[in-house]
């Protein structure tokens, strides 16, 4: 219940008058709604302002040896709002989860200007339902998520990213399998093919520098690793070209026959079962819907002022 | 108190979908169903019924709506702030022979269980895959899974692996019409549904969105290796700057768990831990990871503690050792009951750097309303559990045990935290709700509850200002867990 900035009140306004209209309320800019409002490292929480990009975070949080740990690509030109609206994650997502694992609280503006809030910023909290929650990956169908408050964590002291080729993805994904047998604990288990080229096994650890050494001396067996990076993930979006990459979702176990259908470019994060591919030309994804989520978005927007003119 | 009488045509219609011992009527046998861990409020439902399947559950509902009776789903009945109170009557479905554990899947990290499955049973299912399930309340050999879901429990290592939500793929739900519905990802599917996330949205509803019937949850790979440290400190100020100087230090244990001197004298006398009965407080403080490095963080956390004047850092030496440590922990509300003849707990989480301010604050709200307030409390994650002890034979010590607990929770918001970490707001907290939340904030919570229950039928009552609340409060004695 703490005040609301100006640039709140500028945002509720445009949407109270659309409301008012019974309007879509078309495109709210928050280009300079993005300030970091509050960074209390010995709390490990940040709230800001949703338009500030994730790398202008990231880049507030490590002056104090601190990041959000959520790595989609494009940082740079990504704000926090598109993030959350879109529920965006990168290569780490098997170490450190999404966006509703770090999110702990929210104010956003409801389709008709009202301004509320839901969480909190302490890590733990069950105070009335987590609209939070369902706001994330909601495509701002619901609200206008203005400002954010995250979990954050410590900069481990060391991270080491390995790759090997593999012959085909079955061969892949028996090694996908051996590793999560062994004693480790990647944050990064990605698979990646490009047209005219082999699959490859991208693997990452990190924590301290024992730590990671370690785990690199434990998989040496498994594979002949050579150093890499996570540039494949710029590679492919290049490929993608700013359009929204295919997605599929299947068992973990079963990424290997599904990669088996899925023309290269790819990547696929082994670990969790998720296949980015080119998405098919002139075919729109289809807004999957279900009745429950139907009554959600007309209760919090009766009026389409959310949805795209 | 009287019983509410339930039709004979509908409890016969009710014997019919579960057997006649799946119904239970008539004051005897509703007692036991009264109340949760909170027993400030009393009240019986109409009838308790034990389904032993979805489509007996979904059954039950789909009768409740049509006779407009309102629906309480219930777990162990664990839950310590009235979240389960039949405070209309009502249907109260216990999901006590839903209970099993139907499929474990090590290689997708994954378990389906039924709702009113035990949350430990979870883990010991787990347990020969070397994985684990994360949330453990510390009532976890009685609390169910169901009822995790409906409060988002965490419990002492959500620190480092978060809570009941960040461990739930998918739910098999009976929403409030009756409809049976799946939300999220499915046993044989991936873990990214499109839509909205109603998985989210559910687990926190305090039973007001449905009865779960079953639950999809996320397995964790058990830590190579741990440790337990034991602080002992001089003061409770040294053990809450030692929380905050070992986060600062980037260190994430799996779980920070603070006792003062109150608690650990109460705790001693119960279970001879070895406890120093002057210390003014005791900091468990666990970490876990990789062996290669764990001597040297726990190095690390053994030094911070020094630097903050610790008397002692005990190292646990054996798993036993380690048992011993938790043991005395997650019994410790069961030992107050050597310190007085009752007591009201409150949940309240504060930014994890004003530990120090709102611990001082319950010393000075302690000697204000003359009352003695131990601590015991998941110092990590900044959610404190200060207990008020009060004597139910004096009036006035009632009041102010009342006062006290108020006064502590409007601080927490005060410090910009909240009036329940993992407890939940049930009736027990309702008054707090405007206190930390604004009206336009509750009445979009109360959008999201009404695409689930257009009516306010199930489990109502709760959680909203305004709310009914049960005529006759009986004090009785506190038997928590």
């Amino acid at each position: 219940m703490t005040a609301v900035s100006e640039s709140v009140n500028r945002i509720a306004e445009q949407l109270r008058a659309a409301h008012e209209r019974r309007q879509p309320a078309g495109r709210i800019d928050l280009s300079t709604h993005n300030r970091v409002i509050a960074h209390v490292p010995e709390d490990m929480t940040v709230t800001v302002e949703t338009g500030i990009t994730l790398a202008a975070l990231q880049e507030a949080l490590g002056k104090r040896g601190q990041w959000l740990p959520l790595d989609p690509q494009g940082a740079d030109r990504l704000t926090i709002r598109e993030l959350l609206d879109e529920n965006r994650s990168g290569p780490r997502r098997f170490g450190y989860g999404t966006a509703r694992d770090w999110l702990i609280g929210l104010k956003a503006v409801m389709a008709d200007g009202r301004v509320i809030s839901a969480g909190a910023n302490v890590v733990k909290n069950v105070a009335g339902y987590d609209l939070h929650k369902l706001l994330i990956g909601a495509r701002g169908e619901l609200a206008v998520i203005v400002e954010a408050t995250f979990k954050v964590g410590p900069v481990p002291e060391s991270e080491i990213v390995l790759e090997t080729k593999c012959s085909t993805s079955a061969e892949a994904m028996n090694l996908v399998r051996a590793i999560l047998n062994a004693p480790v604990n990647p944050v990064v288990l990605d698979l990646v093919q490009f047209a005219g080229e082999e699959p490859q096994l991208i693997i990452a650890f990190d924590g301290t520098a024992r730590e990671t050494a370690w785990q690199r001396e434990q998989i040496g067996g498994l594979a002949d690793w050579r150093p890499a990076t996570l540039d494949y993930e710029l590679r492919f979006y290049n490929l993608v070209a700013g359009r929204a990459p295919d997605r599929k979702s299947v068992l973990p176990e079963d990424v290997g026959k599904a990669l088996e259908q899925t023309p290269a470019p790819w990547i696929a994060r082994a670990g969790n079962g998720v296949i980015y591919c080119l998405p098919t030309d002139g075919v729109e994804p289809a807004r999957v819907t279900n009745p429950l989520s139907d009554r959600i978005r007309r209760l919090f927007d009766p009026h389409k002022i959310l949805e795209e003119p | 108190m009287p019983t509410p009488e339930l039709n004979p045509a509908t409890l016969r219609e009710l014997q019919s979908i579960v057997g006649d011992d799946g119904v239970l009527t008539g004051r005897d046998q509703l007692l036991v169903y009264e109340c949760d861990a909170y027993t400030l409020e009393k009240r019986l439902p109409h009838a308790v019924v034990l389904p032993r399947s979805t489509e007996q559950a979904a059954a039950v509902v789909r009768l409740c709506a049509r006779e407009k009776l309102p629906i309480i789903p219930r777990g162990a009945g664990t839950s310590l702030s009235g979240t389960i109170l039949a405070v209309d009557g009502g249907i109260m479905l216990t999901m006590a022979r839903m209970n099993k554990v139907l499929n474990v899947d090590p290689i997708n990290r994954r378990v389906l269980v039924e709702a009113g499955c035990v949350n430990a049973w979870v883990s010991q299912a787990a347990a020969p895959h070397g994985l684990f399930y994360a949330p453990d309340p510390s009532s976890q050999s009685a609390c169910t899974i169901g009822g995790n879901i409906a409060t988002n429990s965490g419990g002492p290592h959500t620190l480092k692996y978060g809570v009941t939500t960040n461990h739930v793929l998918g739910l098999e739900v009976v929403l409030p019409d009756g409809e049976v519905t799946w939300l999220g990802a499915r046993p044989d599917g991936g873990e990214d549904v499109d839509g909205y996330d109603l998985v989210g949205a559910f687990i926190g509803c305090e039973g007001m969105f449905g009865v779960v019937t079953k639950a999809l949850l996320r397995l964790v790979r058990k830590p190579q290796a741990t440790k337990t440290l034991l602080g002992i400190f001089e003061t409770v100020d040294d053990a809450s700057q030692t929380v905050s100087d070992v986060i600062g230090a980037g260190i994430v244990p799996g779980a920070m768990e603070m006792m003062d001197q109150l608690i650990t004298q109460a705790v001693e006398a119960a279970f001879k831990f070895g406890f120093p009965l002057d210390a003014g407080a005791v900091l468990i403080i666990e970490i876990d990871g990789l062996a290669v490095d764990l001597d040297n963080q726990a190095a690390r956390v053994e030094e911070i503690c020094k630097r903050n004047h610790a008397r002692e850092v005990r190292i646990a030496k054996s798993e036993q050792e380690r048992q011993d440590i938790w043991k005395s922990r997650k019994r410790a509300f069961g030992a107050i009951g050597r310190l007085s003849p009752n007591f009201l707990t409150q949940d309240g989480v504060v930014p994890r750097s004003r530990l120090p301010e709102i611990m001082r604050f319950i010393r000075a709200t302690s000697e204000k309303f003359g009352l003695r307030i131990p601590n015991v409390f998941h110092a990590g994650d900044g959610n404190i559990h200060p207990l008020v002890l009060y004597d139910e034979r004096d009036p006035d010590q009632v009041r102010r045990a009342v006062a006290a607990g108020d006064a502590i929770l409007e601080k927490c918001i005060e410090l910009g935290g909240s009036v329940s970490g993992e407890h939940g707001i049930g009736v027990e907290k309702i008054d707090f709700m405007a206190r930390q939340f604004s009206p336009d904030s509750l009445a979009a919570m109360q959008l999201l509850r009404d695409a689930f229950d257009p009516e306010r039928r199930c489990n109502p009552h709760k959680i909203f200002p305004g709310a009914k609340r049960c005529g006759d409060f009986q004090q009785r004695k506190q038997v928590a867990a």
